[in-house]
């Protein structure tokens, strides 16, 4: 059995980072940060990992980035949730729900 | 849609790999400054706010490397992925022909979260004579091997129960399949909670098993729909330790979650799905919302696209291949599934039906009543007999009433019997001289002593229940019951008498 930490982190942090961005469209380490207000040791990854992702999402057509200035007046690329990631968004959403209490349920089963 | 998403990306990436490589910098350049600046506002030196940023991070050039990673293999994943769909769409049909065809009869399908303890447990637990005919299927969903979190279960994912239901009205692969799921409960005695497991089973499931029971009935006809009739078969240990083994806890109820279960039937002693386990207390209908899988969703099943069922089966020869492409619905199934061939589903569904109408045999013959119940009163008489070549029995009824000062009013009515396509219930429709049509659920206990009608009313009518009860070599008692629509497990007893052979 492959740990299921390294197998769980990467589709987690793509559905953490939708959610995050389906409220504003944000930059990498605006995004790191509102993830960040969960538990740190709940996800156990660098910030760093966020961006192999975004640009993950980038290419699957989720998120679009831009560069733009913000109120501080630096420039920073923003991404923003596509229609493409608002549906992935539903669907991952609700696979993960279908998931987790499918696992529940072995849980449950063979506990 | 994908390929045009990210072809550009791509081009760009090749094409100014320097910009690119510049870009990414500049990102997580500003990414660190705003790191850096939080912790300097914390009250961090600006060395430690630097590191610190820095350990957040993670390492920038793995990040980088990440990133690259991403970019540089996207055009052969997609590659890979395309040809892979492409294999598999033209597998797809050949496969599924020879599933049709190669499998047979019956089948016990398995809605839950079993995972990997099917093809080496289940299997060789099930008790029935179809083991050797047992396949899992299970639902695959190809788009979840872009999901790292989901890929390691793309090809065995649980199915709700809306969806084996779908899926089965439209399956003719298997003679049968049926569902179970884990599940749990409060269970409440004399006011005590105490949580414990139990399983939602599909109605078929443990006739198909071939599972007798101890006492009462093990068939759940009718009962997996939402809102359906409360009932549980309780397993053999807690019917002797809850219940002190006494043989009038039928009919009685149990509180589950706070519901009123009817208990209907008790396992017996041998009985476990996976071996060595022991039995559940409980197994309730599936279906029925609150203890249902996934209980968020109603109606039509959802459709993806690129979705099969992978079969897996006992004897990993009998089918040659696991994957069974096809149909769109989520699944994951266990299903008796044959070796081999049509002559054995149609001998398998042959003799499935022949046990099912041994159970009748008691009904067999011509009664007429006796005493003075309205059932026999006025020369009425019946008969039960197999018709059609054996494929139905069929209940001629004749009443005769008296009436005064004119002929005798009389009834006649028609009860066909017959086997339910899914080969496991027996089934009735009543027709009479006033052109009732009313469809009926049959069951015969165990010890072939008791037969019962249970009618299925439309929305708004009453329940009737006709029970047979053997009384002798050739005497019977009738009852006539019925239930409000409002309360469809209220029976009370509309007529009541006894027939004899003559």
């Amino acid at each position: 059995l492959v740990p299921l930490k390294s197998r769980q982190i990467q589709g987690t942090l793509d559905l953490l980072v939708l959610k995050a961005l389906s409220l504003a469209p944000m930059h990498g380490w605006g995004i790191s940060q509102r993830i960040q207000q969960l538990p740190r040791d709940a996800l156990q990854i660098g910030q760093g990992s966020l961006y192999p992702a975004l640009y993950r999402l980038e290419r699957s057509g989720y998120v679009k980035g831009d560069w733009s200035t913000t109120e501080n007046n630096r420039e920073a690329k923003y991404y923003r949730l596509t229609a493409a990631g608002q549906r992935a968004l539903s669907q991952e959403t609700r696979d993960w729900r279908r998931f987790t209490a499918a696992v529940d349920l072995v849980l449950i089963a063979e506990g | 849609m994908r390929f045009l998403a990210w072809l550009p990306l791509w081009l760009r990436a090749v094409l100014r790999r320097g910009a690119v490589e510049r870009e990414m910098a500049r990102e997580i350049r500003f990414h660190l400054d705003r790191e850096i600046e939080l912790n300097l506002a914390w009250g961090m030196d600006p060395t430690e706010a630097r590191r610190q940023a820095l350990v957040a991070f993670g390492g920038v050039e793995r990040a980088k490397e990440g990133v690259r990673d991403q970019r540089h293999t996207i055009w052969l994943e997609q590659a890979i992925a395309d040809a892979r769909f492409a294999l598999r769409s033209l597998r797809r049909r050949p496969l599924f022909a020879i599933v049709a065809v190669g499998t047979s009869a019956l089948a016990i399908g398995a809605t839950t979260a079993i995972f990997t303890i099917v093809d080496n447990v289940l299997f060789r637990a099930i008790p029935t004579a179809g083991t050797g005919r047992l396949v899992a299927v299970w639902e695959t969903i190809p788009a979840w091997r872009s999901q790292p979190f989901l890929a390691s279960s793309w090809d065995h994912v649980v199915m709700d129960y809306p969806d084996f239901r779908h899926w089965r009205a439209r399956q003719s692969a298997f003679v049968a399949v049926c569902a179970i799921a884990g599940g749990s409960a409060t269970l409440w005695t004399d006011g005590r909670p105490e949580q414990l497991s139990l399983t939602c089973v599909s109605p078929s499931l443990f006739a198909v098993l071939g599972t007798a029971p101890a006492l009462g009935r093990l068939s759940l006809p009718g009962e997996d729909v939402v809102g359906g009739p409360q009932v549980t078969i309780i397993g053999y240990d807690t019917w002797q330790s809850r219940f002190g083994g006494r043989s009038s806890i039928i009919g009685t109820g149990v509180l589950l979650d706070s519901v009123r279960y009817d208990i209907v039937g008790v396992l017996p002693k041998d009985f476990a799905i996976v071996r060595g386990q022991r039995p559940r207390p409980f197994y309730v209908p599936a279906g029925q919302s609150r203890l249902e899988l996934v209980a968020d969703r109603r109606g039509a099943p959802r459709r993806r696209p690129h979705q099969g069922r992978r079969i897996v089966p006992k004897a990993r020869r009998a089918l040659g291949s696991q994957r069974c492409g096809g149909n769109m619905y989520r699944m994951l199934q266990l299903a008796v599934a044959g070796t081999l061939a049509l002559p054995l589903a149609t001998a398998a569904s042959q003799s499935q039906a022949k046990t099912t109408w041994d159970a009748l045999q008691f009904l067999r013959g011509r009664w007429v009543g006796e005493g003075t119940s309205e059932v026999g009163a006025g020369g009425g008489y019946f008969t039960f007999e197999p018709d059609l070549n054996g494929t139905v029995w069929v209940r001629r009824n004749h009443a005769e009433y008296p009436a005064a000062n004119r002929a005798p009013i009389v009834h006649e009515d028609l009860m066909i019997v017959y086997v339910d396509p899914d080969g496991a219930t027996l089934r009735a429709f009543y027709t009479d001289t006033e052109r009732h049509v009313i469809p009926y659920v049959v069951s015969v206990s165990a010890g072939r002593d008791t037969a019962s009608f249970v009618s299925e009313p439309p929305p708004g009518q009453p329940t009737y229940r006709l029970t047979y009860v053997r009384r002798g070599a050739d005497r019977m008692s009738v009852t006539l019951e019925t239930a409000p629509a409002d309360h469809p497990q209220q029976f009370k007893v509309v007529v009541q008498g006894s027939v004899r052979k003559p």
